[in-house]
């Protein structure tokens, strides 16, 4: 075989026609890469700098690629490095932990945890520190405390590990976020702070050894079902696992009933909005 | 030497469009699409619709067995997916690196499974026909398959540059922007390819006449 045959062989070849994928395996390849998640490399780096106390350094070694990413896009986001016990509020309402790789769009509100740790566009983020994302950059708020304070503090109860068995009623809360049902705080811009996940007022009462849970429903908020789980740990961000005591549609009354309460444990009810979104959540100790 | 005009990239039975040409015009470039797909899987769902087709034909082209294509064209998604924050868009849009991502993941997966796979490969046959005469379609079967064999076992990126122009139907320049230098040095490389690839489809042809 010569070279013109060689090379009429493989513009034949190019040339072949081929059936397109069909619809299955479409489908299929597509939830493969969906289910694999985007920018590995930086998650790799957030996962090994989380464990110890030299996380940070690594991590912000690693932040000055993830800022060069960053800047390869059109619209200059800061991207998480590294982080642990840090919550991000997005502009949407939406309230996260924050994930290596992620970048976070413009408005979106960066919450340090009494714990936190980690790289955000090249800015450290410390136990609670609050900033605002604006122009692409973190920028302090004023409501924070720095990010080298102590990392023991009374206030925040937003991202510590458990709940507080001797709280009576409820609604753990920062003080930049205790806006149970009013109106949304205003940060150091002075705009109104999103308030993705409200607190729900919440009371319990033991009545002939059953535990009754009632709550407030969320102001302005289009709520459709609401789930009360009981649980001994919570991290006052998203709903635990637990033993489910009810799911009550909106619109009914707000009360569940515990029929076999247990003592030294919580009560906490998720609200949730149209497409499983979380709006608000509250939790009440279980009544001696 | 593909000649420009009537070279792999100019024909028009490849799937319509190349690279960044959008066939509807309403729909976003590559380039918006990519810069949306950093936050957002729905924008780089569109971009695999838009490539599945040319890549899994590619992939298929190149292996010769559909199956196998498929679980190629999954790797080549995937891998496109988790860089695709690293990607920098060119003029050809899209196409050319994944493309080139295809190529290596074909060549990667021959290399690795070597010559066992290679020969069940030749079982399954291809599945392309393009003669019109069965004698003739034996034949091209026999040199297609020695063609496939030859590309397993010459250079990657001499495997490289003849995937990219001639299976995939790149252009010069297009095929120039994947590989990241100029078509000057494609040309270069294309001509030294073809020269590895006749000398080691040589013996296999002509064990296949023997």
């Amino acid at each position: 075989m010569n070279r013109d045959d060689l090379e009429r062989l493989l513009t034949e070849l190019g040339r072949s026609p081929v059936e397109p994928p069909d619809e299955i395996t479409a489908t299929r390849i597509e939830r493969n890469w969906r289910r694999s998640t985007s920018v590995p490399s930086a998650r790799r780096r957030s996962r090994s700098v989380a464990a110890g106390g030299a996380a940070v350094l690594l991590a912000a070694a690693a932040s000055v690629s993830v800022v060069v990413v960053s800047r390869s896009t059109e619209r200059v986001q800061p991207v998480v490095a590294a982080a642990r016990d840090i919550t991000v509020e997005l502009p949407d309402g939406e309230s996260l932990s924050a994930q290596g790789g992620e970048a976070l769009p413009e408005g979106a509100i960066v919450l340090g945890g009494p714990g936190a740790s980690g790289v955000i566009g090249g800015v450290f983020v410390g136990p609670r520190s609050e900033y605002v994302v604006r122009d692409g950059r973190l920028e302090r708020s004023g409501s924070s405390s720095g990010p080298d304070t102590s990392a023991v503090s009374p206030d925040s109860t937003i991202n510590q590990p458990g709940p507080q068995p001797t709280t009576p009623s409820t609604t753990p809360t920062t003080p930049a976020r205790s806006t149970p049902n009013g109106p949304p705080a205003t940060n150091s811009t002075g705009r109104p702070r999103p308030t993705p996940q409200r607190r729900l007022t919440v009371n319990a009462a033991l009545q002939s050894g059953a535990t009754t849970i009632s709550w407030a429903a969320p102001t302005g908020s289009s709520v459709v079902r609401y789930v009360v789980v009981r649980t001994k740990k919570w991290n006052g961000r998203t709903l635990p696992a637990g033993r489910r005591i009810a799911v009550i549609r909106a619109g009914r009354p707000l009360v569940a009933v515990d029929p076999k309460p247990v003592r030294g444990t919580f009560y906490v009810i998720a609200a949730y909005g149209p497409r499983n979104r979380l709006l608000a959540l509250g939790s009440v100790a279980a009544p001696a | 030497m593909p000649r420009e005009a009537a070279g792999p990239a100019g024909t028009s039975h490849l799937d319509a469009s190349h690279c960044s040409r959008v066939d509807n015009t309403d729909e976003p470039d590559d380039r918006t699409l990519v810069a949306r797909a950093r936050l957002d899987p729905d924008a780089f769902a569109l971009l695999y619709r838009r490539y599945l087709h040319r890549i899994h034909a590619f992939t298929v082209r190149r292996c010769g067995d559909r199956h196998l294509a498929d679980d190629i064209t999954a790797l080549v998604f995937e891998r496109a997916w988790k860089n695709i924050h690293r990607v920098e868009v060119g003029p050809a849009g899209l196409g050319p690196w994944l493309y080139r991502i295809a190529a290596n993941e074909v060549s990667t997966h021959f290399r690795r499974n070597g010559r066992k796979e290679r020969a069940l490969e030749r079982l399954a046959g291809a599945p392309v026909s393009l003669a019109a005469d069965p004698a003739d379609t034996v034949n091209l079967r026999l040199d297609l398959e020695s063609l496939r064999a030859a590309l397993d076992r010459i250079p990657a990126r001499h495997h490289e540059v003849i995937a990219l122009r001639y299976l995939a139907g790149l252009s010069p320049q297009e095929t120039a922007e994947a590989m990241g230098t100029t078509p000057q040095v494609v040309a270069a490389l294309l001509y030294r390819a073809l020269g590895s690839l006749e000398r080691v489809i040589g013996p296999e042809a002509d064990s296949h006449e023997r």
